[in-house]
């Protein structure tokens, strides 16, 4: 089977890789600190919530813009964040709780954070079991209606991030605005709206050209 | 109310602290003698500084081994220079902590403006061994050197309306970048109430390892209250104020549901984030339990009887 890349898919391989070749290269240097699981637990985290976000981009800023070339990483672009907040919920029972069942179920029934955490890390497994294409085809109309639950996650991720913070909300609340922003393009009024930005047909064509 | 009295193996045994301080003569010596033979090189490089090794053998009173040097030195909060724990080490090497002076005042008989210098002579520093726990859920056992706070609150002698102590950090943007940062009420306020701070445990330490404090630790003079979140434990204080009214801290303005002002490590009150009923200790990989008052419940207890903590956590 031969793989083809485009640019933007590249590009998209490439940024989404990123925080985990820097995370690898930070354990592999020492410099996750003395206390790896808090530096392990937090960048996992918010690369999770980013990609997920853009992820969720994807389609308005193609709808807005005509930027067509984002709408061919958007499924990539969830894998990756349903892969971050897998290890995000690896490294808190593993490497923080050991595998310490009893204490781990005990802490999270007495924590709404970590259900909620919990929960918008639960909605992505079926949404990324159900991303392969015979998926899609098989589910049909289902399977756009399936995949809206991935506005849900992302509230429950952005009110986790709200949560687990020490009292820092500057980057949760910007993340939360882009959120409602993105909801509210969803509205069928405002996903009508265009704006033509210059040479966009350019751009869409470097982008979606084909690297190898 | 009466508190007990700190256990006796609490406090370093003597002929180890003898040892220590034969120690830190003898490595006096030695560098002294480095400085003469490099300055003879025509490069005069200052002695750097070394840990104490004998102090390694010496644990907490529960029979948990200190933190090393570096741990203790390189992973700090410090919001005043950075969010992260690793740069504070590195951008608190340029604050000026000489000369330093303290104000006293408020509702006090003699208010009085101390250098920091001065306070180690009239109060000699004396080790004190505390756990350290975070309220972000890590801990530490560390040998601080200080003088209990409440040799200095009788000396400056509280009026009988003097119901709270109010501890400010140094307000200095220049020397402080994360100050510039305005969504948080700089400086960074403390809050205790008049017998916390009277407390035999509570102590204003000026040091560590038996060498000065360094300043990502909080040099030159900080405020340690063993039984309560490491946030309580204010850094670089300018001014130390008596007040009628309970304060409000730095931490309770940010977000008063996560933190109160007693702040007192209790394994039963979760933070909104995550469970306090654990923690790590720095150094270990496995969690261990949190210990009520951090494991100084005989000697605090005391001051909270008939209290709601989980109301006033």
């Amino acid at each position: 089977m031969k793989i083809h890349l485009t640019r933007i898919q590249f590009l998209c391989h490439f940024l989404c890789l990123l925080p985990l070749i820097i995370l690898v290269y930070n354990a592999l240097f020492n410099q996750l600190t003395v206390n790896p699981v808090r530096e392990i637990a937090i960048h996992t985290g918010r690369t999770a919530v980013t990609i997920l976000l853009f992820s969720l981009a994807c389609t308005p800023l193609n709808n807005l813009f005509g930027l067509n070339s984002f709408i061919s990483i958007g499924r990539a672009s969830g894998l990756y964040a349903a892969f971050y907040a897998m290890l995000h919920f690896a490294n808190f029972i593993g490497l923080d709780y050991s595998f310490a069942w009893n204490e781990i179920w005990g802490v999270i029934q007495h924590q709404p954070s970590l259900i909620i955490g919990l929960t918008a890390f639960l909605l992505l497994i079926p949404l990324a079991v159900t991303s392969v294409q015979i998926f899609q085809k098989w589910l049909s109309k289902w399977w756009k209606r399936l995949h809206r639950l991935v506005y849900l996650s992302m509230l429950l991720a952005i009110l986790h991030f709200f949560l687990e913070v020490r009292a820092d909300f500057f980057i949760p609340k910007i993340y939360l605005f882009l959120y409602c922003l993105l909801m509210v393009l969803r509205i069928p009024y405002f996903s009508r709206w265009k704006f033509n930005l210059p040479r966009i047909t350019d751009l869409n064509y470097f982008f979606n050209e084909k690297l190898f | 109310m009466k508190t007990k009295k700190i256990p006796s193996s609490q406090i370093t045994p003597e002929e180890v602290y003898l040892s220590r301080r034969k120690f830190i003569k003898n490595l006096a010596i030695i560098s002294a003698g480095s400085m003469l033979a490099a300055s003879c090189n025509g490069s005069a490089t200052p002695s750097t500084a070394t840990t104490p090794n004998s102090i390694n053998s010496v644990k907490d009173e529960l029979g948990d081994p200190l933190n090393s040097y570096q741990d203790i030195t390189g992973y700090t909060n410090y919001y005043e220079f950075a969010e992260d724990k690793s740069s504070p080490s590195r951008l608190a090497q340029g604050l000026k902590t000489f000369p330093w002076s303290l104000k006293v005042d408020g509702l006090v008989k003699n208010p009085k403006t101390y250098f920091v210098d001065d306070l180690k002579k009239l109060y000699p520093p004396e080790e004190r061994i505390y756990r350290l726990r975070c309220v972000e859920a890590w801990s530490m056992v560390i040998p601080w050197l200080g003088f209990p706070l409440n040799k200095l609150l009788k000396d400056i002698e509280p009026t009988s309306d003097a119901k709270f102590v109010h501890f400010e950090t140094l307000m200095d943007p220049a020397q402080y970048p994360g100050q510039g940062n305005r969504s948080y009420p700089w400086p960074y306020t403390e809050g205790l109430r008049l017998d916390e701070a009277m407390h035999d445990l509570t102590i204003l330490s000026t040091g560590l390892y038996g060498k000065d404090l360094t300043p990502q630790n909080g040099g030159p003079i900080r405020l340690v209250v063993p039984w309560k979140y490491g946030f309580k434990s204010i850094k670089a204080i300018v001014h130390i104020e008596l007040v009628a009214n309970q304060p409000t801290s730095f931490w309770m303005n940010l977000w008063p549901e996560a933190y109160g002002f007693y702040a007192n490590v209790n394994p039963e009150v979760a933070h909104p984030g995550w469970s306090q009923s654990s923690e790590l200790r720095i150094g270990e990989t496995k969690r261990r339990k949190t210990l009520m008052f951090n494991g100084y419940t005989d000697q605090v207890a005391a001051l909270y009887q008939g209290m709601d903590l989980t109301i006033n956590f």
